[in-house]
């Protein structure tokens, strides 16, 4: 049998009594070790593992009550057994105080030894399952408080605004999530009665539904004036053993931006359909006027009417390309080519490119470059395409005679700015914040005779930010306007990421 | 005042469009006015009174149209007068109204661009025909 022998220290200076013991315990199948004073004792008793000690009251160096009180002192785990002397069971009644098990006096017969051995042993037992229970008992508690601090852990990094209520409905368990998702401190008090009403209302309809098994119910609920905030709220009944309704659990989750996108998206396509079917339109229309007869006899309205449809065929391919570019650069299907590129051959190609329209209202082209200007990380045709629709803007804008500068210079160390300022009718401070929207145009007394798609600043902020870059614009009605991109001189950041 | 020829005010930012349908209801009698943005035709609406209103839809990107026709309809001085609002998309319940706003239908009728001579004609004339015979609204 593997399981522990008990082990035994005797304590004696008479040597008869160490043998005598040792030889009646050791056929009662103890282990025994023997000591001949307090001392030696004490330290075996340290150095290892005894259940019993059984010590003489009366020794040299150390005597038993010593041996006794050290052992408290030092938290050895031990059972002591004193051995008084004839007349002394006053001593032994004191040792016991102190912390003996029992005593023996002397002479002891060896059934004596062994029965008080045995009855020692019983408490060492009973010691040991005590301790393993409290061993237990610790490892439980802390195991739960691991999975409670687990599950806490859990419920609070979810991003999603949890609830869970009882049976009544009231609100048993929140996590943080919930309290950021609806702005207060504390969701259990501060939870507007918009939304507990609102969320009642759902609650109400799972509990009612109580016992007609596991079901999920998901609704949209806007909250705060205007929409504010639109959450999808998934609700499941907690059920018991005997699938009965005990409570519920209702997830929150933001969607406000998802609607806003949904909204945007939305805008855009009907944007997109009523432009391209503008222009269509109106040369159908005056197809039809001529076929129907309405303009015989005639020929200058029809000559009118004819170029006045070329016109607006014109306009929409222009809208279709600047479509495609809008829908690429969106999709991500655009591959960009960043080369090192010299951004002012660049701009000196556009301003020729653009010479024959700029003469037609008397305008000056002109490009400053600073000296030492670097050459600049990015996609050239981009390059082209921003150029050319910052420059036409600033030609078309402008005023009879004026002027359109192009400006390269460095900012800082790791940028440079692209300008481009004119000398044109400006913006009016109200149109700012809109001005890089698609298919946002000015419209004022002086931009209503101007045509355009009203895509080309989106696809300039798209490119600059594609580059890691921003776009600023500044204006003064009646002065005049002036662009400037900021683009990193090398490419650092991935697309979409401004590093500025 | 010459009263057997109707007047008819069309609100619309494209002026192709509005040329269009000034030949056209010229043609067939009509007097035209035109506005080409929905603040300035709710003036005109409100001094010249005319017998039918042509309202787009779509200025400026925005959905300008329905505003003004609720506008339109709110006002004493105007509300009298029919309003068939112009949509570029086939559908009334196409791709230009957000499907689940009540107040996106606020117009007696609705045609769609683009708009054939026939059609056209046909509906102003149902329209000023019900007016006449089913008096002020």
């Amino acid at each position: 049998m593997q399981s522990a022998q008990t082990q035994i220290i005797v304590v004696d200076d008479e040597k008869t009594i160490r043998d005598g013991c040792s030889i009646i315990l050791k056929e009662a199948n103890y282990g025994v070790e023997l000591a001949e004073d307090g001392q030696a004792g004490l330290e075996k008793v340290e150095a290892g593992k005894f259940d019993i000690a059984i010590v003489d009251l009366k020794m040299p160096r150390l005597s038993g009550i010593e041996f006794i009180e050290a052992v408290q002192r030092k938290n050895i785990e031990i059972v002591p057994i004193v051995i008084t002397g004839y007349a002394s069971i006053s001593s032994a009644v004191e040792a016991m105080k102190m912390g003996a098990y029992d005593y023996l006096s002397k002479p002891f017969t060896p059934d004596e030894l062994l029965y008080i051995v045995q009855r020692a042993e019983e408490t060492v037992r009973l010691r040991k399952i005590r301790k393993q229970l409290l061993e237990e008992r610790a490892r439980s508690l802390k195991d739960i408080a691991y999975e409670k601090g687990r599950l806490k852990t859990i419920l609070e990094s979810i991003a999603d605004g949890i609830i869970v209520t009882d049976k009544d409905g009231r609100i048993v368990l929140t996590n943080p999530s919930l309290c950021s998702l609806l702005s207060v401190e504390d969701a259990a008090t501060d939870m507007t009665a918009e939304l507990i009403e609102k969320i009642g209302d759902a609650l109400k309809v799972i509990s009612d539904g109580a016992g007609m098994g596991y079901s999920k119910v998901e609704e949209e609920i806007v909250l705060g004036e205007g929409g504010k905030l639109v959450v999808s709220v998934s609700l499941a009944p907690v059920q018991n053993e005997e699938n009965e309704t005990i409570g519920s659990v209702a997830v929150l989750r933001d969607i406000t931006k998802l609607k806003e996108l949904d909204r945007a998206k939305f805008n855009f396509v009907r944007m997109v359909t009523h432009d391209l079917k503008a222009p269509v339109g109106a040369i159908q229309g005056y197809l039809d006027l001529i076929l129907d007869g309405l303009l015989d006899g005639k020929p200058e309205k029809q000559r009118e009417v004819l170029e006045r449809s070329r016109e607006r065929a014109a306009a929409l391919l222009k809208l279709i390309a600047d479509l495609l570019s809008v829908m690429k650069s969106k999709s991500g299907l655009v591959r960009r080519n960043f080369e090192s590129i010299a951004l002012e051959d660049v701009v000196n190609e556009i301003i020729t490119f653009l010479k024959v329209k700029a003469d037609e209202s008397e305008i000056t082209l002109r490009l400053e470059v600073e000296p030492d200007f670097p050459k600049v990380d990015a996609d050239r045709s981009n390059m082209e395409e921003l150029l050319t629709n910052l420059v036409s803007n600033a030609i078309t804008y402008n005023k009879k005679g004026g002027a359109v500068t192009v400006l390269l210079r460095r900012h800082g160390n790791h940028q440079v700015i692209i300008e481009c300022a004119d000398t044109g009718i400006g913006i009016p401070p109200e149109a700012v914040p809109r001005l890089f929207e698609e298919f946002f145009r000015v419209r004022s007394e002086a931009t209503h005779k101007i045509s355009g798609t009203g895509l080309g600043l989106s696809i300039v902020k798209d490119i600059v930010e594609a580059h890691g870059g921003r776009i600023t614009v500044e204006s003064e009605l009646g002065k005049g306007t002036s662009f400037k991109a900021y683009l990193p001189i090398q490419r650092k950041a991935e697309r979409g990421e401004p590093i500025c | 005042m010459n009263q057997t020829m109707k007047r008819i005010l069309v609100i619309d930012d494209d002026p192709d469009f509005t040329s269009i349908i000034s030949t056209i209801l010229e043609t067939s009698d009509y007097e035209v006015i035109v506005a080409s943005d929905p603040k300035e035709g709710f003036a005109v609406a409100r001094e010249q009174k005319p017998d039918l209103i042509l309202l787009d839809v779509i200025f400026y990107g925005d959905t300008l149209g329905f505003e003004y026709c609720r506008k339109l309809k709110k006002e004493p001085e105007t509300a009298a007068i029919p309003v068939v609002m112009v949509t570029s998309v086939g559908d009334v319940y196409g791709v230009d109204f957000w499907p689940s706003d009540p107040d996106m239908l606020p117009a007696d009728d609705y045609i769609s661009k683009p708009i054939r001579q026939v059609d056209l004609l046909a509906r102003i004339e149902k329209i000023l025909s019900e007016k006449k015979s089913g008096g002020g609204a």
